[in-house]
């Protein structure tokens, strides 16, 4: 942990996306934060990434620097599942290993979900320690995603199940 | 000065229809006067092979109309050529020009599928995927209850790439796993459907 004031997790406002607007593209990230070779997503397209179907997200400060954003998704709760988005400064993995956790475990607890998904291109997330530690990978789409020329780039997908977080017996009760 | 076009009115602009056309099935471009038919067949039983969703919209015929509809650009009637009856529907979901991959879904009156020779609009259709629209792969995915039913099919054409445990419930409200599976253009043989005398038109 840099410095000596706490890094903290605080909602997300409006004037996020300006420095979401400069990282997309270079940071690491999940699937929803993805684009295309050489895309130049609008405002629009962002906010609507930010705040579409998008029931709680935070984001990661330092004093007042952002450097992450971590985003419960696409929530399907008669089935207990949602996805787990993630925008991350590739150099604060250290920082960062406790806030997403304690993220997952506010969304375990807030949320009644049986599990959390997430897909990542092969090239564009490595797995934050907490989260390798629990995840597990349900199998990956070849080739999936285009990277320029012939070039075609492998898909991640994984799954966090409530009872392999927590440490409990298998089960799918959202509880 | 009014202005003139420059080409009789009655000439078509923009791409032409696409017919498919075997020896015992015919596709159509999806058209509203389908859909009472496919509305009946997911009526009579959920037989859905490969839907994308598990969840089934409410039965009413509007409301699943409008579900059809948004579910694709690319969506084709089914329709047996004996008797002329709308037997199911082909349709090309969450398609990625960028990455030229596209997902498939099926809807078919099971009781024609258990004949066997409506493979042919499967045939078909992923003919029109790869070779016309030049999609790279295409993706199947599906409820492990479906998986053991199309089993032999899927082991013949297909790569199982993911799967969801315990993903979505079924119609009786267990957890079920839900699969990708999925077929890329180097498995497809371009000349199958010249060879089995089925015409793209």
């Amino acid at each position: 942990m840099s410095g000596g004031t706490p890094l903290e997790l605080t909602n997300v406002q409006p004037s996020d996306l300006t420095w979401i607007s400069r990282v997309v593209g270079l940071w690491q990230r999940s699937g929803r934060w993805s684009f295309a070779l050489g895309a130049t997503p609008s405002p629009t397209k962002l906010s609507r990434l930010l705040w579409d179907d998008v029931p709680t997200q935070q984001v990661a400060r330092e004093d007042g620097a952002v450097f992450a954003l971590l985003q419960l998704a696409r929530p399907e709760l008669d089935d207990g599942i949602a996805k787990l988005e993630l925008l991350l400064a590739p150099d604060r993995f250290s920082d960062l290993d406790p806030l997403i956790g304690e993220f997952v475990a506010r969304m375990f607890h807030e949320y009644p979900l049986r599990k959390l998904c997430m897909t990542a291109a092969a090239d564009e997330l490595e797995l934050p320690p907490c989260l390798r530690a629990t995840v597990r990978w349900a199998g990956c789409l070849t080739d999936h995603r285009h990277r320029g020329g012939s070039r075609y780039v492998d898909w991640n997908v994984y799954e966090i199940w409530r009872h392999a977080w927590f440490g409990s017996e298998s089960g799918d009760e959202a509880s | 000065m009014s202005w003139v076009p420059s080409r009789p009115m009655s000439q078509t602009y923009g791409p032409t229809p696409v017919h498919l056309q075997g020896r015992w099935v015919v596709l159509e471009p999806l058209r509203r006067d389908h859909i009472e038919s496919i509305h009946c067949i997911l009526a009579e039983e959920p037989m859905t092979l490969l839907w994308p969703r598990s969840h089934m919209p409410s039965f009413e015929l509007r409301t699943l109309e409008n579900h059809i509809w948004q579910m694709a650009t690319l969506q084709y009637a089914v329709r047996e050529r004996s008797q002329g009856r709308v037997i199911g529907l082909m349709q090309g979901t969450d398609e990625s020009p960028r990455d030229r991959t596209i997902g498939l879904g099926i809807v078919m009156d099971s009781s024609f599928w258990r004949r066997g020779w409506p493979v042919e609009a499967l045939l078909l259709f992923l003919d029109f995927l790869f070779e016309v629209r030049g999609y790279r792969k295409v993706y199947f995915e599906m409820l492990d209850s479906t998986r053991r039913r199309a089993a032999g099919i899927l082991d013949l054409w297909t790569r199982k790439e993911v799967t969801f445990t315990r993903h979505h419930r079924n119609s009786l409200g267990e957890y079920e796993d839900w699969h990708v599976f999925s077929m890329g253009h180097r498995d497809w043989d371009p000349t199958l459907v010249e060879r089995l005398g089925l015409t793209r038109r």
